[in-house]
């Protein structure tokens, strides 16, 4: 998995590519972790490169959103192939995180 | 001599199905009140055996006892090694009907039958329907006793027959044999005690003829153990093998002293029996309880180290390991408001097998199909005990808190094992379907989707956090709509897909709908009252 992470005054960025399963979900966790805790700054996560998520990649989205929430910011996810939006629906996921089509329009949103 | 063998018959099959009537009834008893007395009684070594006696004179036999006793171990109310002594002194137990065949109940039984058999038709419920089973079994039991006896008593006045006893008086090894062999067909020790006394009684069976075919009864179960060992295993086959053990040691070591005295000509078993001034029958009525206080002594000196060594030789099943209870136990009944807690613990822990359940069909589990099985099992067995736990606990004074508390327990309760119920039945039917690989990446995300949301479920419960809840509510609002587009969306893209395929679609889908939909039932009766949990998740 490749996690590519840019961080700016106004908005942080997030490129997520390859498999997210239980070995590489807490490298994101991580990851996400030091992005949030940075400070009030809305995240961005791309997930145009992704292939595969599993349970455990889900839940590191989940407890990046309760933290975005904590610490009153926001969080938006986009680009997601079909396949992978398919999985992000049927967990429920956009009636608590925000989904774009593509990285401007959540950017946008976001600023 | 069409009659004797028709009312041998006869009577042979009236004395089995008595002792299944009783078995099966006494089985119904496994209420959580019995078995915790049971339990309790156990703790002490002669309680033990007074139960391990009564248990055994009124069932009459081994396989009764050992299932009320497995039900008892897997609940975690009592252990193996308070189990063995109840299973010793069972085998004592079933002497007592031998005894009683002795003596001429004749009348009394007729009476049994009737007032039990009468009880039967005007169809009595709960305790009452199943004591007047067992009591109509009990008089079975002993009406087909007396038409053994019965039958065999004309026997002597045959000139064919005084051929054959001289014939079968050659060989005594042979009744130990028989003993044994009959003991395998038949199941039931007593009963072929009881024949063995017919037997004698006709004439047809010298006095220590009938008396090693008794003892060949105790290697009878041994053999019945080896042949119906591998049907079973864990717990239940550890209190097989304990039972086929004594067994074995009490009828090889009267048959050592058998021909011990035989051949020494030292006083043993036999001359002592001979020494008491009984008639035929008491004499071999006493050898049979002989055999079967020398299975306690065997016992006694056995079970220090058995439990270790059964439980090296039969360890437990993952399903029997599963269904023992973690937090609940009979003392917290005495304070309602911590039982209430614990059963709250042990709910969580059975929600907690639900995604471990789904490990089977996903690509990063660990469990295979009889993990799954093993844990959906082991479900059922924990819900019907935290059942009747609670059930208990509705008797006691409790305050207005602790029965809102209770009842939400129980709706919970319910809602986790529908909860179970529809996560066993997505896997099993994604096990036993051959699905097509178009399905797969729909199968995929929908159980890792499910592993998700049963996972956010636990967090909700377990940490009891306003945010968890609200952040399950809303991942688990009415998704039909979503289903049903992306139900239209594979059968159009995918043309070809087969009827089965799109049945097993349709099936998974609807499952999965309603395991979301219990999961939103579980999330709103986590809130005290409307209003308390505020969303917290807004964007």
């Amino acid at each position: 998995m490749l996690i590519e992470c840019h961080q700016s005054e106004e908005i942080h960025i997030c490129d997520v590519a390859g498999r997210l399963d239980s070995l590489s979900s807490p490298i994101l966790e991580q990851r996400l972790d030091a992005m949030i805790s940075a400070g009030q700054t809305p995240l961005v996560i791309d997930c145009s490169g992704l292939e595969y998520v599993s349970s455990a990649g889900l839940r590191v989205f989940l407890a990046a959103q309760k933290k975005i929430t904590i610490s009153k910011t926001r969080m938006a996810i986009c680009s997601a192939s079909n396949g992978v939006r398919e999985i992000f629906e049927i967990s429920g996921f956009p009636a608590i995180i925000e989904f774009h089509t593509d990285r401007a329009a959540a950017v946008r949103s976001l600023s | 001599m069409t009659e004797i063998l028709a009312t041998f018959l006869a009577g042979l099959s009236l004395f089995l199905a008595g002792i299944n009537d009783i078995k099966v009834h006494l089985q119904q008893i496994t209420s959580r009140r019995f078995r915790r007395v049971l339990a309790r009684w156990t703790n002490r070594p002669l309680v033990a055996s007074l139960w391990g006696f009564a248990l055994g004179a009124i069932t009459q036999s081994s396989t009764a006892v050992t299932f009320i006793l497995v039900s008892v171990i897997s609940s975690g109310l009592m252990t193996v090694s308070k189990a063995l002594p109840v299973v010793a002194w069972a085998n004592l137990g079933t002497a007592l009907l031998v005894l009683l065949a002795a003596v001429n109940i004749h009348v009394a039984v007729l009476y049994l039958i009737g007032l039990a058999g009468l009880m039967n038709i005007v169809k009595a419920r709960g305790k009452v329907r199943i004591l007047a089973g067992t009591f109509f079994g009990i008089g079975i039991l002993f009406l087909g006793l007396k038409l053994m006896k019965d039958a065999f008593a004309p026997l002597p006045s045959f000139p064919w027959f005084t051929s054959l006893t001289e014939f079968l008086h050659g060989s005594i090894f042979a009744c130990f044999l028989l003993g044994g062999l009959l003991r395998v067909v038949i199941q039931s020790s007593s009963a072929i005690a009881i024949i063995a006394i017919a037997l004698a009684h006709g004439g047809l069976l010298k006095e220590d003829q009938a008396m090693l075919m008794m003892f060949g009864t105790g290697a009878g179960v041994a053999a019945t153990v080896l042949l119906l060992g591998v049907n079973i295993a864990g717990i239940p086959r550890q209190i097989a093998l304990f039972q086929g053990g004594i067994n074995l040691c009490a009828s090889l070591l009267l048959l050592f002293s058998f021909y011990l005295e035989v051949w020494t000509g030292l006083p043993l078993i036999s001359s002592l029996l001979q020494s008491l001034s009984f008639g035929l029958e008491d004499r071999l009525a006493y050898s049979f309880v002989a055999l079967q206080s020398v299975c306690v002594c065997s016992a006694l000196i056995l079970q220090p180290g058995a439990s270790r060594w059964l439980a090296r030789l039969s360890p437990p099943t993952l399903e029997q390991d599963l269904s023992k209870l973690h937090f609940i136990h009979d003392q917290a009944l005495e304070d309602p408001v911590s039982a209430l807690e614990l059963v709250d613990k042990e709910i969580l822990r059975l929600l907690k097998y639900a995604p471990q359940s789904l490990d089977s069909v996903r690509d990063e589990g660990t469990g295979g199909a009889a993990e799954s099985k093993s844990l959906h099992l082991a479900s059922g067995s924990v819900a019907r005990e935290i059942q009747n736990f609670l059930a208990d606990l509705v008797n006691k004074p409790l305050t207005r808190e602790a029965s809102g508390q209770l009842l939400r327990l129980e709706r919970r309760l319910a809602l986790t094992m529908a909860l179970s119920e529809n996560v066993s039945g997505l896997v099993q039917t994604i096990e036993c379907n051959q699905v097509s690989p178009k399905l797969a990446p729909l199968l995929h995300n929908m159980v890792e989707a499910l592993a998700t949301l049963l996972l956010s479920t636990i967090d909700a419960v377990e940490t009891g956090d306003a945010m968890d809840i609200d952040l399950l509510q809303r991942m688990t609002e009415d998704r039909g709509d979503m289903m049903e587009r992306l139900r239209r969306a594979y059968i159009n893209a995918e043309r070809e897909l087969a009827h089965q395929d799109r049945a097993t679609l349709f099936y998974i889908t609807s499952l999965f709908e309603r395991g979301v939909w219990i999961m939103r039932q579980i999330s709103l009766s986590l809130q005290k009252n409307d209003g308390e949990n505020v969303s917290l998740v807004s964007f």
